[in-house]
């Protein structure tokens, strides 16, 4: 097979894992070829809106699972390939050395069995840090069922390592993914975050020639292609950051490939939701929020505000603010307010009294936040003690709040 | 008073000591001449001593950081950078460190000038191309809104010490070159290098795995130009439908003769 076929198939394969991030590495290059910038960097974006960060391809997608979400289980017909480890290696090092990508992203299906597969992917990493002197950034997926010393091995070679745990609960997963294991897949995360933590305890001087697993783990689940609600998906989203030490749980809206579906859940889940939930995630790990304050047990957040402002709409005794006197913790949580905002409102409130005009140059979005802050010679909005009204003016212009009247309706 | 001085990083530091230095209030700084006959102006002379003490100063009171930022702040395209960025100098005389937390309008000024170029640079990491000419020179050709050559050229040069490079910025007619581990910078005008059939056939790759891994169901491409904006596309592999390479001569990469200047990038 030509290796431009190989490579549709094998990046069409790929392109539903969500994460791109080439970040929080910082490999410097020591006489090879490349080195991992700690801010990541990314190379294109798609027509998508999606980023290209690193070269994201299957090794194979000949797969002996069947996994009724994925588009490579074994019971569809679908065109398949497997790049050989060399042939992959210098396909990443003529793109890398092109400004193509950022390093390599490697996952794979499982074939034959999980330990077999790791091993292709080991070949692949010692041929790239070995052979072809990389010093570029590569994350690879750690095979769920592979054995512990495998993911070991993998954990020295590469930048960061991800085990997808595919859903929030146990139930979910024994009915969409029934070759996979929840205890395997926790199990090989508590052992990447206990190794990462033995090494991250080394002194600097020996850190630097051992890496294991530098940018960290992470993980990803699937929005709606089971019954898992978002109070669901988030508690576990930050019980992954605080036990696991993830860097990172991505979240991927379903969007349906195999039909029929074993759950009556067959329709493609609205972006919105999606955007919603990293919204949340971004609450939970930035801006000191816990996911028990976002949502109650059952829950699923709201599509028409987002999540900070419903928590402010719905604490609006707690407000408004006087953006020269309240502690930072209470700046975040100001919608219109981020942090880099409130961190110079910090830092320039000790300059001077800070004015509403002062704010809008800061880069706080005034439309937002002006209904919960008071600054140097204002007083507060009167809307503040009127939540309805105050719901109404954060939704976002998608939300159907009001409908035009049709001079036909009503009409027989 | 305007203060005209000579394109070079030391000129624009001299001049900002001098301004400093001065009992009359700086209008503005500039490296462009004809500005107006009514105002006083001053031919600044770049003077090593001088710009070497505004360097001290920004060392030893301000930070490593600062120097960065005033660098960048120095390859913005605002037209107001230099007289920004002078008069945030002189206030941080009196402000130190803090002197980018002070509501000024020049301040501001400069912060978005430096965090334009700032931007531009890092969006340059990515989105700059090399094509492998039959020498083995990775040769790259951008056009950024800013002057960002030279701090992107350091990044590529971090990255592939070995190789050797040449990065050049169409818009200004600049070529930045790797060559040995020296970085230099030369004003030429370059003409596109013919690509080779083995750089034919990697770009051919690259435009099949970036069709594939396009998730055609959600298709968003304002979201796509609003990260890769247009003026990005016309140097970029993945953007190019139809193939612009016609033959397939190969082509070394021969610099005409002329001196360069040492880039030092921080």
């Amino acid at each position: 097979m030509e290796l431009e076929e190989k490579l549709r198939i094998l990046a069409g394969a790929a392109k539903y894992d969500v994460s791109c991030s080439s970040s929080g590495s910082n490999r410097p290059n020591t006489g090879g070829t490349g080195n991992a910038a700690v801010s990541g960097i990314c190379h294109a974006w798609t027509a998508d809106g999606r980023c290209v960060s690193l070269l994201k391809v299957l090794y194979t997608n000949l797969c002996s699972f069947d996994c009724s979400y994925c588009f490579c289980r074994r019971s569809n017909d679908v065109p398949r390939a497997s790049f050989s480890p060399d042939e992959l290696a210098r396909l990443t090092m003529a793109f890398y050395r092109r400004n193509y990508i950022e390093g390599l992203f490697l996952s794979s299906a499982v074939a034959v069995n999980p330990d077999r597969t790791m091993e292709r992917l080991i070949r692949v990493a010692e041929i790239l840090r070995f052979r072809e002197g990389f010093q570029g950034y590569i994350h690879m997926k750690a095979i769920p069922g592979a054995d512990l010393a495998l993911v070991t091995r993998l954990g020295f070679l590469v930048d960061r390592m991800s085990i997808n745990m595919e859903f929030s609960t146990h139930r979910q997963l024994h009915l969409l993914a029934p070759d996979k294991q929840a205890g395997q897949i926790r199990g090989a995360m508590l052992s990447v975050r206990d190794t990462i933590n033995e090494f991250s305890n080394l002194p600097a001087v020996r850190r630097n020639d051992t890496r294991f697993v530098p940018a960290g783990q992470s993980t990803q689940m699937i929005v709606g292609a089971g019954d898992d609600t978002d109070s669901d998906i988030l508690s576990s989203a930050q019980n992954m950051y605080r036990e696991m030490r993830m860097k990172r749980v991505f979240y991927s809206a379903y969007i349906p490939v195999n039909l029929p579906h074993p759950l009556a859940v067959a329709s493609p889940v609205p972006l919105r939701r999606e955007h919603r939930i990293y919204q949340a995630d971004w609450l939970i790990r930035f801006y000191g929020f816990e996911a028990g304050e976002l949502l109650t047990p059952g829950a699923n957040l709201d599509l028409a505000v987002d999540p900070k402002a419903a928590w402010a709409v719905q604490h609006h005794d707690q407000f408004p603010v006087n953006v020269n006197r309240a502690p930072y913790e209470m700046l975040l949580r100001v919608p219109g307010i981020g942090v880099k905002s409130a961190k110079r409102i910090v830092a320039s409130r000790r300059m001077g009294r800070l004015t509403y005009d002062s704010l809008a140059k800061i880069g706080v979005v005034m439309k937002r936040a002006s209904h919960f802050l008071t600054a140097e010679g204002t007083r507060a909005t009167p809307v503040i003690d009127q939540p309805e009204r105050l719901y109404r003016l954060l939704t976002d212009g998608t939300a159907q709040t009001h409908q035009q009247l049709s001079f036909f309706d009503g009409v027989p | 008073m305007i203060y005209v001085f000579d394109e070079t990083f030391d000129g624009f530091l001299t001049a900002v000591f001098q301004s400093a230095q001065s009992k009359e209030p700086l209008d503005s700084v500039t490296d462009a001449f004809g500005q107006s006959i009514f105002l006083a102006v001053t031919q600044v002379i770049t003077d090593v001593f001088q710009a070497g003490r505004v360097r001290q100063f920004i060392d030893t009171h301000l930070g490593a950081d600062m120097m960065e930022t005033v660098r960048y702040a120095f390859l913005s395209a605002n037209p107001d950078r230099f007289t920004y960025t002078a008069r945030t100098l002189h206030l941080a005389r009196r402000h130190g460190a803090r002197v980018v937390d002070v509501m000024d309008d020049a301040v501001l000024g400069f912060r978005d000038c430096y965090r334009e170029a700032m931007r531009e640079t890092h969006r340059f990491t990515g989105l700059t191309r090399f094509s492998e000419l039959a020498d083995g020179t990775l040769y790259a050709v951008i056009a950024p809104k800013h002057n960002v050559l030279p701090p992107v050229l350091a990044h590529f040069a971090q990255r592939y010490p070995r190789e050797r490079l040449a990065v050049y910025d169409e818009n200004r007619h600049l070529l930045g070159m790797l060559d040995a581990g020296r970085v230099t910078l030369h004003k030429v005008t370059m003409e596109n290098p013919v690509p080779t059939q083995d750089e034919q056939a990697y770009r051919q790759l690259w435009r099949a795995f970036f069709e594939s891994v396009t998730i055609s169901e959600r298709l968003n491409p304002h979201l796509q130009r609003q990260h890769m904006p247009k003026y990005t596309w016309r140097n970029l592999v993945e953007m190019q439908q139809t193939p612009a390479e016609k033959s397939p001569e190969t082509q070394a990469f021969a610099l005409q003769e002329s001196p360069g200047r040492d880039i030092i990038w921080l």
